[in-house]
């Protein structure tokens, strides 16, 4: 069965995570992504987390690039460009993450490819935004974390703020231009107006920022680290069991009687002046954590996972990337594929979290190595085998 | 000009809380006519989540649900229940967020849904899908970044695994209903059918480990902890200037040739990334010297004019009034029957052709009740 964008073709000249966040979504959607990549060395995503388990492939490009197509071409020559302006005006989508300017100064920002193709939906990922002073300055992920203030609200309560294990700016860039880009294409379906759209890390990183930014610009002061704490909440967070660490969510005084009668068996502490209700909980954090640390030490994992999920109260086991991996609910949501890469062999990927019911998401196909799809897609866009040869010889493209 | 992407597009929303309420707030920056239908008594659980309390308002509802009606209607009862059906064969969009089972109670499941209206978009953020084994667990963002393995990979190094600050797995379940929904409105366009959409928020929360799940798969070994720093590439971090930290990373050697340059750090030790690597502990301390005694701003200077990528380190109200974000118009203003005019973050989309709605309020409880009826459903529905 066909997914929701099946039929639409997208120009990719997007690198490293924020646009190929973005495109392997549009991938997962159906649609087909030609990634448009410098034929000395490709994408510098290439190069990261190299590791012999993948035959020198890296474990940041496959899991990035997955379900795309590898065109090598330089478009810093005029018969790159040439074929760029060719692909451009049949294709639906374009997206970049260069820095502002880049595009014009080759002659493909949205003003001159729309002139061919007024449908054409331009989508531009950079640091501050192609109308920004800043304009000229390269955006990256732990900066746009730090200038955000994003940082700043992450980490321990005593300790200093603290970057996120993922790149969450650049993510958070991915999926807005994802959005950006799919309400266009439903305004281009009822208009044939094609647009240009303008995504920043900044900005991205800004409004994901949610209560906490709202509190701030209200009351006009920072908000504090809190680490696993919660600033209202207790207890909440990691707690060691017998072997490993679970989590716990008190969200409100249901909760808390539910884990008191049902899932440690002290109804006490209902009527106790020290824990009985959230207040007196916060008054008293580290007597609640310490008795909390004495309870749980009791038993497994494991043993109060399953007292909790029989209660109804929330708790998960605190686990590592191979402990996720191999866990029942992934495997329960088909949430690892295989693929087969050219070079790598067989590879497990994560797949796509949206599940659809009538246009069901792409099944994962492998990264392409560099210039893999190159002869098909030139092909396709209406050059011979001799124009190809050209092209190739002069290292045009690869 | 023309309207915003969605401009005529109607919402109707069931979703309470973060992930929910954050996807149909996308969807109304995006101009849809997004309808809240909030329970009379009290409403999203969010109106009264405290500390701070805002005259009466809670910073969790004011920023998750801006540019939307508010409906009050009962759910529990056979008239409530018709009036959200009546409204849902109006609607081009459902969004939904209970726990598994309580639509179908309520006589809304997808099924009923898609048979009153077979146009419509159905989308339900749940926690970890609406079928299977585990169907019936509720989902909370903290649970979800243990579950996931995410919460392995944020922390210092050989500290403890630290929770992000922001509910990141909530925004992003809420950005993955989001775009379900867009996409489900896109297939409709050319198909004329709508259909089911699921984003669980242990799907997304999985997704969300990103290459080192790949990596992990790969290698058979868990990734590590590294704090602020790259186990890739050094100099990179928080380091200290005269009046305040700032982030940066240098990449590659090209890099550091700029920023030692910059800098004057002249040391044959760190000439390669390898041999800067090795040498971290002397690294770190001739990079600190090197920025100690210069001011913050005159360190970006240098940094930004050698093109080593570099910021300042900001709480929020530091980065509300920086220049990048007067430059980005990243704030804005909106209005709320209680609060007045106040100051909120402004959606991250900027188009050329289909410019966005100003900011508007999030609504009191029950605010457009009567006008959303008799709008939708004709002025007999208030009577």
């Amino acid at each position: 069965m066909p997914g929701p964008l099946t039929g639409l073709t997208v120009l990719d000249f997007t690198r490293v995570l924020a646009g190929p966040w973005c495109t392997l979504a549009l991938a997962d959607l159906g649609a087909e992504i030609i990634k448009i990549e410098n034929p000395r060395g490709g994408d510098d995503s290439r190069a990261f987390d190299v590791r012999k388990e993948l035959n020198g492939e890296s474990a940041y490009f496959v899991f990035a690039n997955r379900n795309k197509k590898s065109l090598a071409l330089d478009f810093a020559q005029e018969d790159g460009r040439a074929v760029v302006r060719r692909l451009a005006a049949r294709a639906d989508v374009l997206i970049e993450n260069f820095r502002p300017g880049v595009m014009a100064r080759h002659g493909l920002d949205h003003a001159n490819l729309a002139a061919a193709n007024p449908g054409l939906v331009y989508c531009s990922v950079s640091g501050y935004g192609h109308d920004s002073p800043l304009a000229e300055v390269a955006g990256y992920d732990p900066v746009a974390q730090a200038e955000s203030g994003m940082m700043a609200i992450n980490g321990e309560e005593d300790g200093p703020p603290l970057r996120t294990g993922i790149s969450y700016a650049d993510i958070f860039a991915g999926y807005n231009a994802l959005q950006g880009i799919l309400a266009a294409l439903y305004h281009r379906e009822r208009t044939g107006e094609g647009q240009f759209i303008d995504i920043a890390l900044l900005d991205s990183a800004l409004a994901s920022l949610a209560n906490q930014a709202q509190v701030t610009l209200i009351t006009g002061r920072d908000t504090e680290r809190y680490g696993n704490n919660h600033p209202f909440l207790e207890p909440f967070g990691p707690v060691e069991t017998a072997d490993g660490a679970i989590t716990i969510v008190m969200g409100n005084e249901r909760q808390w009687e539910r884990l008191c009668r049902d899932v440690i068996g002290r109804p006490d502490l209902l009527e106790h002046p020290l824990f009985r209700d959230n207040d007196a909980r916060m008054a008293n954090r580290q007597a609640t954590r310490d008795l909390m640390a004495s309870v749980f030490r009791r038993d497994t994992r494991a043993g109060w996972i399953a007292k909790f999920r029989a209660a109804g109260v929330p708790a998960g086991e605190v686990r590592t990337i191979s402990e996720a991996l191999g866990a029942p609910e992934v495997r329960h949501r088909r949430l690892v594929g295989e693929v087969e890469h050219p070079r790598a062999g067989t590879l497990s990927v994560v797949t796509s979290p949206v599940k659809l019911s009538a246009t069901p998401t792409a099944a994962p196909a492998a990264a392409p190595t560099l210039g893999q799809h190159t002869d098909e897609i030139l092909a396709a866009c209406g050059l011979d085998a001799r124009e190809i040869g050209r092209l190739r010889e002069k290292g045009i493209a690869a | 000009m023309s309207a915003a992407p969605l401009a005529g597009v109607r919402v109707v929303d069931f979703t309470r809380v973060v992930a929910g309420p954050f996807s149909t707030q996308t969807l109304a920056d995006l101009g849809a006519d997004v309808i809240k239908i909030e329970h009379p008594e009290g409403g999203d659980d969010t109106r009264g989540y405290r500390p701070p309390d805002l005259h009466g308002l809670a910073p969790f509802f004011i920023a998750l649900n801006r540019g939307k009606r508010s409906v009050a209607l009962d759910l529990s009862g056979g008239e409530g229940r018709a009036t959200a059906m009546a409204l849902v064969r109006e609607a081009d969009v459902l969004v939904e967020n209970f726990s598994t089972g309580v639509m179908d109670r309520f006589g809304l499941s997808r099924t009923d849904c898609l048979e009153a209206n077979p146009r419509l978009v159905y989308v339900s953020t749940s926690a970890y899908g609406r079928t299977g084994t585990l169907a019936a667990r509720a989902g909370y963002d903290p649970v979800v970044q243990a579950e996931s393995g995410f919460l392995s990979l944020t922390g210092p190094e050989g500290g403890e695994p630290v929770r992000t600050g922001v509910p990141m797995i909530d925004v992003t379940t809420g950005m993955t209903a989001a775009q379900a929904a867009l996409a489900g409105l896109f297939r409709r366009a050319r198909t004329g059918l709508g259909g089911f959409f699921e984003a669980p928020l242990f799907d997304t929360g999985f997704a969300m480990t990103a290459h080192a799940a790949v990596a992990c798969l790969a290698a058979g070994t868990d990734p590590t902890r590294h704090g602020n720093e790259s186990d890739y590439a050094q100099p990179t971090g928080l380091y200290e200037t005269m009046d305040g930290p700032i982030l940066l990373s240098v990449a590659d050697d090209k890099a550091w040739a700029r920023f030692a340059a910059a800098l004057d750090i002249r040391d044959p030790r760190f000439a390669t990334n390898a041999a800067r690597l090795a040498n971290q502990p002397d690294l770190r301390r001739a990079v600190g010297a090197a920025l100690a005694p210069l001011s913050r701003a005159e360190a970006l200077d240098r940094l930004h004019a050698a093109d080593i990528p570099a910021g300042a380190l900001r709480g929020f109200s530091e980065a509300f009034s920086s220049p990048e974000v007067e430059a980005g118009g990243n704030l804005g203003e909106s209005v709320n029957p209680v609060l007045g005019r106040f100051p909120s973050v402004r959606s991250p989309f900027r188009f050329s052709r289909s410019p966005l709605p100003d900011n508007a309020g999030p609504p009191a409880l029950g605010q457009h009740t009567r006008e959303v009826l008799a709008e939708w459903l004709g002025p007999e529905a208030v009577r």
